[in-house]
């Protein structure tokens, strides 16, 4: 356990100096001050000056056959909001923003009680012609509203003979609730969002600039623990997070009181909107804003961590950004509530739970798994960010004296591995669907030249530019009896995780993978299915992922990242969201057979293997699902997950466990 | 004071990477003793500071600082130890006074005593007339007196100096090596690493060569140039020197 009173010196410490970096006080704090009023208030005011211009132009409408109705000619000449010009029917005049083209006999249809037609040219990709549109559709629907009053007159009918049923809507919600009904969303989003972004810029200086400016030297000589110096710098950074969900709740609180004074002089009292955000919002807000302040600030410090700069620091925090801010904006659509399972995921339960809670529906259960679930991945992130600030070649970077490259001269960088990837994947956007659409999508010469040109090809080419022990990066060794026994043991595994995988997959989503897709088993033959589905992805895409990639990482990271990050890398490649759980599962069973054989073939034998499998059952049982019913499928999920992993643990036992 | 035994220190140890820094040192530095490390960039001076500093950890070996383990004893040890080197260097943000009172704090010297201090240092190191200016205004030699006041606060018996006068032009130096042989003569053990000859002949007691991460020679200034059949220090260095390159050749 840290000692208190050094943190709390720790962190008095750090406060004092970032509250003087002008930078990180102005994003945090001043900014959201000065956001919302500039924001809000120029946005009200730009629209009303805007409306007030659209209200006041009388856009240009051109009118063909002006003669074919002279009643609503004369309707149209006499509306104030428009100008009436008139045209030959095909080119609209210079200036004219729609066209009303009036048949032949209109009138007559008319007289005879018939439906007469009117065509309207207007551009949907301009809003001078859709506000036109508007006030000419206005103009034809009063006068079809006299004709229709005239038919029924002369009928003796009387009005309600069209209108049989008539609904009253009453909108029951108080002004108040409206205001939050609109505000909800928005706020929850906000909120998390500056969460996030309070802790974000403090974390990079605290850290990052720390080595920039070489002062964490200087920290590190003192009588403090690392996990203390931490956590001093983890209080000052989570402190500036508060702080600027607070200067945003109060910044936010201020200007929506001021758009509502402005609106409610405005608007019908009946449809009147209470902007101010509720004062019980603070209970919401404090207890759902705390852990996730709490999780931002440890994950921010982790990744800072890594970092030799402030600007390097930014590079790094800019994914976190990018993945947040999906998770956040989930608070955006309306559809979407805290329940069970949104409750456990990272960012988006406490978006959800501060968008319910100012909406009031919240449910007691999900409330308490939400901040439950927050409050333990802010430990573990916390944990993991201790765990990093620990490390030696984190903190002080890594040698550079000679003999750095002794040991991995041979095999790429993680980095240049992923640049050599990101080409395999261009190459695939841009010339897979020329060649889908030439040969196939099925197709063997697709898929020789998607798996051996574009996934292959750039490994091989950099492998050879730079030397690299191509033993080492595609090792192809025979295996012994011991690794070939292996087999046995990872191919039933690789195929129960993928059972366990799709039965999750069809338990969540609602969705089967593989299985019964129209479109594999109405192509070409089950040979060519099995040469280009199987067979070809077998051996190339282990080349790549098993091969360079893993062996990319394995000489940089440490044994469990280079499974985990390797299985994710070959997840993200095949761009496929219904396949995410079984291609992870894939992915760390073929990086562990590498890992514990050392050679790509059995890896290539149990890919093989695991796509043949479900390429047959696709071909012959197309109609197969697995959609078991809950009890049968909780068995076999817990079954094949026990199998999976059992007979995984035993392929590695059994293999002997060497260095990937 | 200083008890080294044996340091060794392998960055990355077990992993492709590993790149040994320091190999199987061992030197002592007594009370009042100026002990000058010197060596080429890269040779292991920092490494080995560091690690005697407990920043890094020894991957073999211990050192003993006023009898406190640096294996076992890492927060006893910074207790008794000042360190400074070039790349500690200060908060920009925060003045003179405000980082040698929190760094007072960090070593739970009493409030009262932090500003006792604080005063007797300012004065000695002249340095009253910036005590209240932002560091980050402040010129690189008023900044190392800072750090070296900061590394003083706590009242160290031993003082670990890596390179303390790297970018000072030669008026801070000197301040700075003056200083360095006063705390010495106060009975301070003084570990100081350089790579600049005639600092060392001028200040140290004992030196060490260090090349490739290990120490090829201890002993005086005069010493080690009989020891070598040179006529100037200077010679002997680079007569050790070339002589080990040899011998790994």
């Amino acid at each position: 356990m840290p000692r208190w009173h050094k943190v709390a010196a720790l962190a008095r410490k750090e406060i004092s100096d970032m509250i003087r970096d002008r930078r990180s006080v102005f994003m945090a704090i001043v900014f959201p001050l000065i956001l919302y009023p500039l924001l809000i208030i120029g946005l009200i005011q730009g629209t009303v000056v805007e409306e007030s211009r659209a209200q006041k132009a009388q856009p240009l409408v051109a009118v063909n056959g002006r003669g074919h109705a002279k009643e609503l000619a004369k309707a149209l000449y006499a509306d104030k909001h428009i100008r009436v010009t008139e045209f030959d029917g095909t080119q609209l005049p210079e200036g004219a923003v729609l066209g009303v083209i009036i048949p032949k006999g209109f009138d007559d249809a008319v007289a005879r009680g018939e439906t007469a037609a009117v065509k309207i040219l207007y551009d949907s990709a301009d809003q001078a012609s859709l506000s036109s549109l508007d006030k000419v559709s206005d103009v034809i629907d009063s006068y079809g509203r006299d004709v229709l009053a005239e038919r029924l007159f002369s009928k003796g009918l009387p009005a309600s003979f069209v209108n049989p049923v008539k609904s009253d809507q009453v909108d029951t919600a108080t002004p108040r609730k409206r205001g939050v009904f609109k505000l909800g969303k928005i706020l929850a989003f906000l909120l998390v969002t500056f969460c996030m972004m309070g802790a974000l810029y403090p974390a990079l200086d605290t850290v990052a600039g720390e080595k920039e400016r070489g002062t964490l030297e200087t920290l590190l000589s003192i009588p403090a623990t690392r996990l203390e110096i931490l956590s001093g710098k983890y209080v000052a950074v989570f402190a500036m997070s508060v702080a600027s969900v607070v200067s945003n709740f109060v910044s936010l609180s201020v200007t929506m009181l001021m758009v509502n004074n402005l609106m409610r002089s405005a608007v019908r009292t009946d449809m009147a909107i209470d902007f101010r955000v509720p004062t019980d919002a603070i209970f919401y807000i404090v207890p759902a804003l705390l852990p996730l302040a709490a999780f931002f600030s440890a994950v921010s410090l982790g990744i800072a961590a890594f970092a030799r700069s402030t600007r390097e620091g930014q590079y790094y925090l800019a994914p976190l950004y990018v993945a947040a801010l999906p998770l956040t904006s989930v608070a955006l659509v309306s559809s979407v509530n805290l329940t069970y399972l949104t409750a456990i995921v990272p960012i988006t339960s406490i978006s959800l739970f501060l968008k319910d809670g100012l909406l009031g529906t919240l449910s007691f259960g999900p409330t308490v798994v939400a901040l439950a679930t927050t409050c333990i991945y802010a430990a573990l992130a916390l944990k993991w960010a201790a765990s990093v600030f620990g490390r030696e070649e984190v903190l002080f970077g890594a040698p550079t004296l000679e003999g750095e490259a002794r040991g991995v001269r041979g095999v790429p960088t993680p980095g240049r591995a992923l640049m050599v990837w990101a080409v395999t994947l261009i190459l695939f956007f841009y010339m897979g669907t020329p060649l889908a659409a030439r040969w196939g999508i099925f197709s063997v010469q697709t898929s020789f030249v998607i798996n051996a040109g574009f996934i292959v090809g750039p490994a091989l080419i950099l492998a050879v530019i730079e030397r690299l022990r191509l033993r080492e990066v595609f090792p192809l060794a025979m295996p012994n009896p011991r690794q070939a026994a292996t087999l046995a043991l990872f191919i039933p595994a690789a195929i129960a995780l993928s059972i366990a995988a799709n039965v999750i997959q069809r338990l969540v989503i609602k969705s089967d993978t593989l299985l019964g897709s129209p479109v594999l088993s109405q192509s070409g033959s089950f040979g060519v299915l099995a040469v280009s589905l199987a067979l070809l992805p077998a051996i190339c895409e282990e080349l790549f992922y098993r091969g360079f990639l893993f062996k990319a990482f394995s000489a940089r990271m440490a044994p469990v990242w280079a499974v985990i990050l390797s299985a994710l890398v070959f997840t993200t490649a095949h761009l496929n969201v219904f396949e995410v759980l079984p291609l992870l599962a894939l992915g760390i069973v073929l990086a562990l057979a590498m890992r514990a054989t050392g050679t790509l073939l059995v890896p290539m034998a149990i890919h093989f293997a695991n796509n043949f499998l479900f390429i047959y059952l696709a071909w012959y049982h197309p109609k197969m699902s697995f959609d078991w019913g809950f009890a049968a499928s909780a068995a076999a999920l817990a079954g094949s997950i026990i199998v999976g992993v059992g007979l995984t643990w035993a392929g590695v036992r059994v293999a002997g466990a060497r260095r990937g | 004071m200083i008890d080294c035994r044996h340091l060794r220190k392998v960055y990355l140890a077990g992993t492709p990477r590993e790149k040994v820094a320091v190999r199987d040192i061992s030197f002592q530095v007594k009370a009042g003793e100026i002990f000058g490390l010197l060596g080429a960039n890269g040779a292991g001076k920092t490494s080995t500071l560091r690690t005697v500093a407990t920043i890094l950890k020894p991957t073999s070996g211990d050192c003993y600082v006023d009898g406190a383990s640096i294996v076992t004893e890492g927060e006893k040890v910074r207790r008794r130890m000042g360190y400074l080197s070039g790349e500690t260097r200060l908060y920009e943000r925060l003045t003179p006074k405000e980082i040698v009172t929190y760094f007072g704090e960090f070593f739970d010297v009493p409030a009262g005593e932090i500003a006792e201090r604080r005063t007797r240092l300012f004065g000695m190191l002249a340095m009253n007339e910036y005590a209240d200016t932002p560091c980050g205004e402040l010129s690189t030699g008023m900044k190392q007196m800072v750090s070296i006041a900061r590394a003083l606060i706590h009242e160290p018996a031993v003082l670990v100096f890596d390179e303390p006068t790297a970018g000072l032009d030669i008026f801070a130096a000197r301040r700075v090596l003056e200083a360095i042989v006063r705390f010495a003569r106060e009975g301070k053990a003084v570990l100081f690493s350089t790579h600049i000859m005639s600092q060392v002949e001028k200040i140290c007691d004992r030196v060490a060569i260090i090349h490739r991460g290990s120490i090829l020679t201890e002993g005086t200034v005069p010493e080690i140039a009989a020891r070598t059949g040179r006529e100037s220090f200077e010679d002997a260095f680079f007569a050790l020197v070339e002589a080990h390159d040899a011998q790994v050749a």
